[in-house]
């Protein structure tokens, strides 16, 4: 700013500027040497006291005059442009200031509409707020309501669980009991063919009574909190393998049980999974010439493990329908179930934040993949939650 | 009524025929009284109302004690049986449709013997009140009177 306004000094000075600066340089040299000349003129006339001398006295005078005027016009001069300089340089300074006056003129209307549309905004907030809190409130009662109506519903599920557990299976009992008794105590009163439907009549009631059965363990699974156990899954394994006896009869099995990992699970609801999966192999491979069925760990790092059998398989294009309820993929005539164990598999293990899943082949068999959060993460989770 | 062995406290009258039909088959006990709700059953073992009068020395070798029962429920029935020192000795086992775990823990808690759930199949059910039957009424002793 400073270095532009000596520019523009420069560039409007005049030219009597320049004349005036010559003047002011030589003029105290002329000053002197007509001062000079004029004493000496002086002392000249005393001593010699002749006119001559008067006279040069008197031009020296004139000149020494002459040189102060035009020192005293030089200054005006320069005084002069110093006037038209300044002026112009407080030209210059009122017009940037006016200017600047100008843009703090727009900034203060802009900052007065952005206040106003802060304002605007702060009473929008403070609306919203309000709202928020109103919603907040009525959600809360909502909540408190719904809890209230829910605790009603999960009463009436529980006497309704209540009610068909007992009333239920009672008049199945009732058919399959009296049914078996005809059977067996009175055959001789019985055709063949009486003999017969009063077995399928006891079949049915029994079958309808698994079903009720599996039902209600399934709606139970849902509403049980886990209890986790550190569990050692070949104890697991052993003991359903031989609860399977009775269905295994004098079937030649060859097991391949590997040594398994420990997992951390509810021990009530993982037995029903190993349950569910071996007493299916065992099934499955009832057709099959030299039926194996192999328990073994997942792969390496992998905390779960793998039940594998070279029986009937199923057709992997239904392989979505596997895990749902009451879905079977063979014929009831074929292999006997109710379409609920594997319903119930899928429930446990996604309750235990796991995953199952199914390989297979149509009679070459199938693999099933149980997948447990790693005993290690459980930990962490647990320390973790214990530290808050 | 005075050499009652078997208390049978069932109101469905086809699970009470079943059970008698296993205990008669197996010879397992001749005399079985049946009653079919939890009062006549307190009746009975605190000797009042239609049985008033009857010897209140004997009691039945083992009590069979359904839970959803009219007018008082088993548990009732359970529990007053067990708080009184006369009756506390008696065997008491549940025998009933229900594997709810209230009713299990409950009927443990008020100091139920054993808690059996009735099974679906007739040939489990039938093993199942014979083995009722053995252990109470010939391998357990209890207390006289």
């Amino acid at each position: 700013m400073h270095q532009e306004s000596n520019t523009t000094w420069t560039e409007y000075s005049p030219s009597s500027h320049r004349l005036s600066s010559v003047m002011r340089r030589y003029a105290p040299i002329g000053l002197v040497i007509v001062t000079g000349l004029m004493l000496t003129a002086v002392i000249f006339s005393m001593v010699e006291s002749s006119e001559w001398g008067v006279v040069t006295a008197g031009v020296s005078f004139t000149c020494l005059f002459a040189m102060y005027m035009v020192l005293l016009l030089g200054r005006k001069a320069q005084v002069e442009q110093t006037v038209i300089e300044r002026t112009a340089e407080l030209e210059r300074e009122i017009n940037e200031r006016k200017q600047a006056e100008v843009t703090i003129q727009e900034q203060y209307d802009e900052i007065q509409i952005h206040a106003f549309e802060l304002e605007a905004a702060n009473h929008e907030l403070r609306h919203t707020q309000e709202k928020i809190l109103e919603l907040n409130q009525s959600l809360e009662e909502n909540v408190k309501a719904r809890t209230v109506e829910l605790e009603c519903a999960n009463k009436d599920l529980e006497a309704f669980i209540y009610s068909v557990s007992h009333d239920l299976r009672a008049p199945l009992r009732h058919i399959n009991g009296f049914s078996r008794i005809l059977q067996s105590e009175h055959s001789e009163q019985l055709s063949e063919e009486a003999s017969r439907y009063l077995d399928k009549i006891a079949e049915s009631a029994s079958n309808m009574g698994n079903l009720v059965d599996g039902l209600l363990n399934l709606s139970r699974i849902g509403r049980k909190p886990l209890e986790l156990e550190i569990v050692d899954l070949n104890s697991v394994v052993d003991g359903v393998k031989s609860e399977l006896e009775t269905e295994i009869g004098n079937r030649d099995i060859e097991w391949k049980i590997e040594p398994l990992p420990e997992i951390e699970c509810d021990p009530v609801l993982m037995k029903q999974v190993v349950v569910n999966l071996l007493s299916n192999a065992v099934k499955f491979t009832r057709n099959s010439d030299g039926a194996v069925i192999e328990v073994k760990p997942l792969s390496s790092g992998e905390s779960g493990f793998i039940v594998k059998d070279n029986g009937a398989g199923f057709d992997m294009e239904y392989t979505e329908k596997l895990f749902g309820v009451l879905e079977r993929l063979h014929r009831k005539e074929d292999f006997e179930g109710t379409g609920i164990g594997l319903a119930t598999v899928h429930r446990i293990v996604d309750n235990h934040s796991g995953r199952v899943w199914a390989e297979a082949e149509v009679n070459k068999g199938a693999t099933f993949y149980v997948e447990l959060p790693h005993l290690d993460e459980i930990e962490k989770e647990v320390s973790y939650s214990g530290e808050r | 009524m005075e050499n009652v062995e078997v208390l049978l406290v069932e109101d469905d009258p086809n699970d009470a025929e079943l059970v008698l039909h296993v205990l008669k088959k197996t010879n397992m006990a001749n005399e079985v009284l049946v009653v079919q709700d939890g009062k006549e059953a307190l009746d009975f073992l605190f000797c009042r109302g239609v049985y008033d009068g009857r010897d209140a020395s004997h009691f039945p070798r083992l009590v069979l004690l359904d839970l959803k029962l009219p007018h008082v429920h088993g548990h009732e029935v359970l529990k007053q049986v067990k708080e009184n020192e006369k009756t506390r000795s008696i065997p008491v086992v549940i025998l009933t449709s229900s594997d709810l775990d209230y009713d299990i823990t409950n009927g443990y808690k008020l100091g139920v013997n054993s808690y059996i759930q009735k099974p679906m199949e007739f040939e489990k059910f039938q093993e199942t009140v014979e083995t009722i039957g053995r252990y109470w009424l010939t391998l357990n002793k209890t207390s006289a009177g």
